[in-house]
């Protein structure tokens, strides 16, 4: 008996596949971010992403949580510094993210 | 939501937000360009041929001394305003290519104009279209609109000096003089408008 071929996945699947740490938009916006660049501070961060500090902190948890960024607590003179960037589980989590969005926006409807 | 081509493109941008770099551009071009003039003004003897030897010290220490200073300028003034960021160092694979395709460029325009005995105006020419076309690529890259105004500058300046009928050297003074004053403005402009819309934070 020939074997049935496996039946496709429904396309629905795919974009719920997509990773919703990074997919909501402000974290985003910081993962985005720290993929460009080497390592960011809070204060950058802040700027850039336009969130207030309470929000960017809670994200950054979220994100350092699931290992996906590193928070290093350190000063610059007297004033605190907070350095952030991605791990090397962050940094695959964002392709792997990129190339789930590219496949699902490649089979959207004109 | 920012398209997050964008977001990436701010973040490379942000070196050049404060106008830091084209402050210290313009010293160093200053530098230069002071250079050549000296060179025209005594083009031959011992002061032509001490400064002969200066010209590698002020384009190699001129670059190393410009990265600390840069960096030190902004740990002063961008960093405590605007946050701290490091970006990816290049890979040596990357390094190396570069390297070689700089030499390679060179060679080519070298053997160029030694074969074809290439007049003064066209090398003067060639040097304007070669740092336009720099800034044009750091315009394009980083959407900064600033920087096509100084590739247009490079282009004009090119233009007007292989015009001129002067010697290499005055030439060479007018035109990197002429990018000084147009990366001081630029650079001026841009420290201005940074440091109109941002204050220093208390933490990062």
């Amino acid at each position: 008996m020939d074997a049935q071929p496996a039946p496709e996945p429904a396309p629905a699947a795919a974009l719920a596949e997509v990773d919703r740490l990074i997919h909501e938009p402000a974290r985003l916006a910081i993962m985005t971010l720290l993929y460009t660049l080497e390592s960011a501070d809070f204060l950058f961060l802040l700027r850039q992403t336009g969130l207030s500090k309470g929000n960017l902190s809670s994200h950054l948890a979220r994100l350092e949580a699931a290992r996906y960024i590193s928070i290093e607590k350190t000063f610059r003179g007297k004033l605190p510094l907070t350095i952030c960037r991605l791990t090397l589980v962050g940094r695959q989590a964002f392709r792997a993210y990129r190339d789930q969005l590219k496949r699902a926006v490649a089979q959207m409807p004109e | 939501m920012e398209p997050t081509d964008r977001i990436a493109q701010r973040a490379y941008r942000y070196w050049y937000d404060d106008g830091i770099v084209e402050l210290v551009g313009a010293g160093l071009f200053g530098l230069l360009a002071a250079y050549f003039y000296i060179q025209a003004l005594a083009p031959q003897g011992p002061v032509a041929a001490l400064s002969a030897l200066l010209l590698p010290l002020i384009v190699i220490g001129g670059m190393l001394l410009s990265k600390r200073i840069v960096r030190a300028l902004k740990e002063r003034f961008t960093y405590p305003r605007t946050g701290y960021v490091s970006y990816h160092k290049r890979s040596p694979a990357r390094r190396r290519l570069s390297v070689v395709l700089g030499a390679l460029v060179g060679a080519v325009v070298a053997f160029w104009t030694l074969r074809s005995e290439v007049s003064l105006n066209w090398l003067l020419l060639i040097q304007s279209l070669a740092f336009a076309f720099g800034l044009a690529v750091s315009a394009w890259r980083f959407g900064l609109w600033r920087f096509w105004g100084l590739a247009g500058l490079a282009v004009l300046a090119g233009v007007w000096v292989s015009r001129s009928g002067w010697s290499i050297e005055r030439a060479d003074a007018a035109f990197f003089g002429a990018l000084a004053l147009g990366m001081l403005l630029s650079g001026l402009w841009a420290l201005w408008n940074y440091l109109r819309h941002t204050q220093p934070s208390a933490e990062a």
